[in-house]
């Protein structure tokens, strides 16, 4: 039986691994709105998302990472941590809110780039 | 005809009502907590009542603008923002960015809530994850909601 703290600290990392994802996956496949169709490639002159595919991904990856945690933050050699240490959950707090926050600082970072740059080149 | 165009509309006015109500439940969810630890343990019962209201608000909110997107993508973003206004692309990319990552956040607090009672307070040791959660999904929604707001002032589908 899994306790209430290690259920949560999976969803924690879980979090991680969400975030860790969302940063760097930007595979497809991708949706084109005005044909309907996905394709695992993007059609060119034509506009294509991959907000879809990239969240899927994420949500996966965040699956994986829930699921792997509960067994490994059950280990005896972990639990005495995990049940009592009010220092685990607050280090776990602030690697969940770190790479959250990495994570939207570096694609806001990405995009007021692209911004820019597109700015740039129609002045 | 682009999917979901022709109710985009409606959709877009359950968005907002979506995220108002995200919004409001995610700033009641802090100040009850606050009061719950502060000697009104009575508080405990709404706390948990608005843990379900912004969980339940934002998964419908993120799924409208799922829905909403293909029709902003090419009626808005592709044939007017790209052109005219990359920096409301970006801040819409920024919003949407935000709003998927506020996802688990907003579970890790339904989750946190759960147990809470009159007679069972939330354990200290949860206070700076529920503290972090809860910063992260109010800045994406106050952020998301403002940008929103604005690009509805440039142009909306």
């Amino acid at each position: 039986m899994l306790s209430r703290a290690i259920r949560i600290y999976a969803l924690c990392l879980a979090v991680v691994g969400f975030a860790v994802a969302y940063a760097t996956v930007t595979v497809g496949p991708y949706y084109h709105p005005v044909e309907r169709v996905w394709s695992m490639t993007k059609l060119p002159d034509t506009p294509a998302m991959s907000w879809y595919a990239r969240f899927a991904w994420s949500a996966l990856a965040a699956s994986a990472v829930f699921l792997l945690a509960l067994p490994v933050l059950n280990l005896p050699a972990l639990q005495s941590h995990v049940e009592q240490r009010k220092g685990f959950a607050t280090a776990l707090a602030l690697l969940a809110f770190g790479a959250l926050a990495a994570t939207l600082a570096y694609l806001a970072y990405s995009e007021l780039q692209h911004a820019a740059q597109v700015l740039a080149l129609h002045s | 005809m682009l999917a979901f165009e022709s109710i985009v509309k409606p959709l877009l006015f359950l968005h907002l009502l979506g995220a108002i109500t995200a919004l409001a439940s995610a700033i009641h969810l802090g100040l009850r907590l606050r009061r719950a630890r502060g000697g009104q343990p009575g508080h405990y019962r709404t706390v948990r009542l608005h843990a379900t209201v912004l969980l339940s608000a934002y998964a419908a909110t993120l799924a409208l603008g799922m829905l909403i997107y293909p029709t902003f993508r090419v009626r808005v973003r592709h044939e007017f923002l790209d052109t005219q206004v990359p920096i409301a692309t970006a801040l819409f990319e920024i919003k949407e960015h935000a709003a998927a990552l506020a996802l688990l956040p907003v579970i890790v607090l339904f989750v946190l809530t759960r147990p809470l009672a009159f007679n069972r307070p939330l354990e200290d040791r949860y206070v700076p994850l529920f503290s972090a959660m809860l910063t992260f999904v109010l800045g994406a929604l106050l952020f998301s909601a403002g940008c929103g707001w604005w690009l509805g002032t440039v142009r909306s589908v």
